[in-house]
């Protein structure tokens, strides 16, 4: 029979409660028995709703109908209830008896008396008075609505708790007033009247007072803090009340923190049971907090003005503050919760105070009073992790005040918590050590995100791995490294987070995941529609390895030849990257140390491939068919063509406003940048700050990139008269202009247009932020959608002399005009500004042979050779002081190559042949760079010329990338000038990884090219003093070395290289 | 710390006290439990009261 099982249950239960749950003695100390107490508590509880749970399960089981089972439930629900109110009670009782303090607050002793106030006798004064023999009575004495005294008379027993009540009677008061109680009391009255006609009636009111935006002193500011809390310590106000109605004002959570960081601390003498109950307030009210502040982040101040960055960032400090505090709460269950919700917030809290940081990056984050709580508070293990981390990471990034208090964790905590420290810290320091000793320039720049994302990850050293391997090791073009980052720094709460009002209608309607495709595609879009050069090279790169990978997929590894399999090895890091960071991804395949085979198959099983399928065309597939196309060969026909329109639209304007001049209209859109961003713009298109873009005009729209639209009242009598009627006008000094041509898609608020009515084009909506001009492109556009350009006129001559340089260097000609609308670029200036097309035919290549293998080589002999080609080009200048020619300085590095190199062994690949030859051109492209007035650009122009000449010779493509890479940048120059260790080290590493060079071998070359070149510039040479205490030459020897400081430098750059 | 004269218990004071808390707090439990196992038993009874009266309806039926 059920109602046996029952009884024979609850037998059970009286006499587990005995037996099971006993106090276990323990006379160490009170707070062990607490502990033990409270432990206790929560397993009786615990257990008796289990005992519930089982009659429940009987009751089911015995076939009830559903009226009775619900009598059951609602009965066990009670109970539970009952049972929470009960461990709650036990919790709130047993914390009182450890404190040591006297219960009565004393306030103000008159005569034997003393006054306070009790939250049972509201409204009251409590006037207490001590017998002789040491017993204390208290009198509660208030008035009632006619002005008469009315009261309580209150024993106080030994502990200081409340005893017997009685009422006062008329008789009573007489007597009181002999007795000078009920002096004490009007004199106690007339006091906290005073003192209320100094304390501010709202709560409001009081914050604003105390904030920091006060004009108070900070004397009167600390006497309103005091009068607070003798208000709460009396009960007259309720703190949990008040944190409720902190909302009602945005800098009220700044008094609040104000007001409990003075109080909170103990050391100051303040009432540690006063502490205790703040502490608990806080805990309770933490939920509720947290929801205003949510709510007033999109509210507005006093002045209807949108609270702006740095309001929004004190809210999520002063929160984490609070919470900091509401961890100290004195009973348990309170604790746990607070911790849950930390655990939960922590990340946004921090995160969302990220993107105002202050342009120098420092950004003071979590306070590092709010750390030292929670780590000296902290016991779940994964918050306790969480916060350790974060206060170590901040401690190197931005708050140099903590990198005191990270060490000072070892002098203010416990033992115990040392340890607990030290061991997080032992397992994070080297990870964030990696990230430090990264060699990637754009890792360095990207640190303080990077181990923001980190700290949260699981494996971080894997996904730093990862990361740093895109960067380095140049296997994704650049858009691929861009959505990388956007990737790793917009993770969904901060994706979200960017999504505003003025948003793009389309990003807004979308899913976390359809934002990212869409950006992606987005950025795909762009960069192929720019003809971006990284874009371009990879595609191409793409397309040489579709046919072996075809052949491996069909005939395996085995039938390529040696050669062959180490670009296929190169070619599969590359589309294991891709594949690594596509969305398909499931398992990673970045295990490089299988064979080629195993790696081959890993991947195409990755991809789902059947037998013979081929990973090229799949990975395609994927990442061209969402921007509508086939292949590669269509992706790099269609960069190709938007390049040609382009230019030729650009051509067409320039001979329509050499004759009119330029012309707006309305519907014409116009974006002001600085022009130090152009050349980037042009590579990457115009996009917004999310993706590495960079613009003047300030960020107030995130994920597009914003302009003005010319309307019809803009439009003046003149050409300027309507740039300056334009917002765009107030930002940078050149102006890009994109003609209205039908190529956007406009979309409004709703955004009802089907997929077809947006025929993927761009998106340009309203933004509306600046006024009804506003327009935003979602993502960014083209930089081949550019019609033509306006220079202001205060962009300085030698700047706009740059933006010519710019076009030409990219390569397709843009009109730029004249604030009048005049065509101050034109074509002919265009080409002038291009590499020279040299008469190749004149090169007497069969001789140049001959000179190149002769034993006793000459180098002027190979100099006259190729003078025959560039005569004009070694007579020119060199542009340094030492006023030599480039071709004086050329023999001089080619002489020095001779006595003290012919004879070493150079890395793999390289022959003297091919070193003489490409010291006799590494500075051909000098004298047109110093003609177009920037001798930085001879990279440019010395790059087109070595490939031609080396291309003629007969060197095969290894050699000729080779020749360029070392001329396309000086990296040991660079670095022993000024010093970026990184950007030296990126550009070793990447290009050794295009390369079949390891990035040892690569500096070893570039070693020898300084030497040579900057060796030239020394006495030793022949020449002038200059750089000759940079070098220690020994001609007996044949070596040159560093100077030891020079030696000690370059060291470290080889160490840099070697660890990575 | 402040300079009120704390009327201190003694540790064993303390510790008598938390015990007599935590034993009270064990009986309010142990009578919680009661009550409701008292609410309980009486559902029970009542379900098996109903399916008898059932089996003697079916009996007298048949």
């Amino acid at each position: 029979m059920p109602e046996d099982q029952l009884k024979e249950i609850i037998d059970m239960q009286s006499e587990q409660l005995s037996s099971e749950h006993p106090v276990e003695i323990c006379e160490e100390s009170p707070e062990q028995v607490v502990f033990n107490v409270l432990k206790s508590g929560e397993a009786a509880i615990a257990a008796a709703k289990e005992n519930g749970n089982q009659a429940i399960e009987i009751i089911k089981n015995s076939g009830a109908d559903q009226t009775e089972l619900l009598n059951a439930n609602e009965v066990i629900e009670i109970t539970n209830r009952e049972l929470d109110a009960a461990e709650y009670d036990l919790q709130k009782q047993v914390i009182v008896p450890i404190q040591n303090e006297e219960e009565i607050t004393p306030g103000k002793i008159l005569n034997k008396t003393s006054i306070a106030r009790d939250r049972n006798f509201e409204g009251s004064i409590i006037v207490k008075t001590k017998s002789e023999d040491g017993q204390t009575v208290g009198y509660a004495i208030r008035r009632d609505s006619h002005g008469n005294l009315e009261g309580n008379k209150i024993g106080y027993m030994p502990n200081g708790s409340t005893g017997p009540v009685y009422q006062l009677h008329q008789s009573d008061f007489d007597r009181l007033a002999e007795e000078g109680i009920l002096e004490a009391y009007d004199h106690a009255l007339s006091e906290e009247e005073s003192q209320r006609a100094a304390f501010p009636e709202t709560v409001k009111d009081l914050l604003s007072k105390i904030s920091w935006r006060s004009t108070l002193d900070n004397e009167e500011k600390k006497q309103l803090r005091e009068s607070f809390m003798d208000r709460f310590r009396t009960g007259e106000l309720n703190l949990q009340k008040f944190l409720e109605d902190v909302n009602t004002s945005p800098y009220a959570l700044a008094a609040l923190r104000d007001i409990l960081l003075d109080e909170l601390d103990e050391s100051r003498g303040v009432d540690k049971h006063d502490n205790k109950l703040i502490h608990h307030y806080l805990a309770a009210s933490l939920e509720s907090l947290a929801v205003q502040l949510g709510n007033n982040d999109k509210s507005e101040d006093e002045s209807g003005n949108e609270f702006g960055p740095t309001t929004k960032r004190r809210f999520r400090e002063n929160l984490i503050f609070l919470a900091s505090n509401a961890l100290k709460t004195p009973y348990e269950r309170e604790k746990n919760t607070v911790e849950a919700w930390l655990l939960e917030h922590l990340n946004d809290l921090n995160e969302s105070v990220k993107p105002f940081k202050s342009k120098d990056g420092s950004s003071s984050r979590l306070y590092e009073y709010s750390f030292y709580n929670i780590i000296d508070q902290a016991q779940n293990p994964e918050l306790f992790k969480k916060i350790v981390r974060m206060a170590y990471s901040q401690a190197q990034i931005s708050e140099p005040r903590l990198d005191r208090s990270i060490p000072g964790v070892y002098d203010f905590y416990p033992n115990s918590k040392k340890n607990v420290v030290m061991t997080e810290l032992e397992d994070w320091v080297p990870i964030q050590k990696m990230v430090s000793d990264s060699p990637s320039a754009e890792i360095q720049k990207l640190k303080p995100e990077l181990i923001e994302e980190l700290i949260k990850s699981e494996t971080p050293r894997e996904d730093f791995e990862k990361i740093e391997a895109i960067f380095l090791k140049n296997c994704l073009p650049e858009i691929g490294k861009i959505n990388k980052i956007f990737e790793v720094l917009y993770r969904k709460s901060r994706l979200e987070g960017l999504i505003q009002e003025h948003t793009s209608p389309v990003l807004k309607k979308q899913s976390d995941r359809g934002r990212r495709f869409q950006i992606f595609k987005d950025l795909l879009d762009i960069h192929l529609k720019s003809g971006n050069e990284s874009l371009k090279d990879y595609l191409r790169a793409f397309q040489d390895g579709q046919a072996m990978f075809a052949e491996v997929a069909t005939s395996g590894v085995a039938a390529l030849s040696p050669v062959e399999q180490k670009t296929l090895d190169y070619q599969l890091k590359r589309l294991e990257t891709l594949y690594d960071s596509s969305w398909l991804k499931k398992t990673s395949t970045n295990d490089v140390d299988g064979t080629l085979t195993e790696r081959f198959n890993m991947l195409s099983r990755s991809l789902g491939l059947e037998k013979g399928g081929n990973p090229v065309e799949r990975l395609q597939e994927m990442y061209l068919r969402p921007i509508g196309l086939k292949n590669v060969q269509q992706a790099l026909l269609v960069m190709n063509q938007a390049l040609t329109e382009a230019e030729k639209r650009g051509l067409a304007y320039a001979a329509e406003f050499s004759m009119t001049g330029a012309h707006l209209k309305e519907g014409d859109l116009l974006k002001g940048i600085e022009h130090q961003y152009l050349e980037k713009i042009l590579q990457n298109g115009s996009v917004a700050a999310e993706f590495l873009g960079s613009s003047a005009i300030s960020d107030s729209t995130p994920l597009d990139t914003d302009l003005a639209m010319v309307k019809q009242d803009n439009i003046g009598t003149s050409f300027e008269e309507t740039i300056n009627n334009s917002i765009a006008g107030n930002y940078g000094q050149l102006l890009i202009a994109l003609k209205d041509r039908g190529q956007f898609y406009k979309s409004d608020i709703e955004d009802k247009a089907s997929k077809s009515q947006r025929d993927g084009k761009p998106e340009l909506f309203m933004t509306g932020i600046y006024g009804n001009s506003h327009y935003g492109i979602r993502t960014g556009f083209a930089s081949t959608e550019i019609d033509f350009l306006v220079a202001r006129q205060y962009l300085s001559k030698e700047n706009l002399n740059q933006v010519f340089i710019d076009i030409a260097r990219k390569g397709v000609y843009i009109p730029v005009v004249s604030e009048q609308g005049e065509l101050i670029f034109t074509p002919e200036m265009y080409e002038s500004l291009r590499p020279k097309d040299y008469d190749y035919s004149r090169l007497d290549t069969t001789a140049l042979d001959k000179i190149l293998s002769d034993e006793n080589f000459q180098s002027d002999q190979l100099l006259d050779s190729l003078k025959e080609c560039f005569g004009e080009e070694y007579e020119h200048a060199a542009g340094t002081w030492e006023n030599y020619s480039i071709g004086e300085h050329t023999q001089k590095v080619m002489e020095q190559y001779e006595k003290y190199f012919t004879d070493k062994e150079l890395p793999t690949g390289t022959s003297d042949r091919f070193f003489r030859l490409f010291l006799a051109l590494h500075d051909i492209g000098k004298p047109q760079a110093i003609e177009v007035g920037n001798k930085e650009f001879q990279h440019y122009y010395t790059e087109p010329v070595m490939k031609k000449v080396f291309e003629q010779m007969g060197f095969g493509s290894d050699e000729i990338k080779l020749a360029q890479t070392l001329v396309g940048a000086d990296p040991v120059g660079a670095y022993l000038q000024e010093g970026k260790i990184e950007d030296s080290a990126q550009y070793i590493l990447q290009k050794s990884a295009e390369s079949s060079m390891t990035p040892e071998e690569l500096l070893d070359l570039f070693i020898v090219f300084y030497k040579c070149d900057a060796g030239s510039y020394t006495e030793n040479a022949g020449g002038q003093a200059s750089l000759d205490d940079k070098f220690i030459f020994d001609e007996t020897s044949r070596t040159v070395e560093f100077a030891p400081e020079t030696e000690l430098k370059i060291n470290k750059l080889k160490e840099m290289i070697k660890r990575a | 710390m402040n300079n009120k004269t704390a009327k201190k218990l003694s540790e064993k004071e303390k510790i008598e006290k938390i015990k007599n808390i935590y034993q009270k707090f064990s009986k309010i439990v142990f009578d919680i439990e009661k009550k409701r196992d008292e609410k309980l038993t009486k559902i029970i009874k009542e379900i098996d009261k109903r399916k008898i009266e059932k089996l003697i309806k079916e009996i007298k039926n048949s």
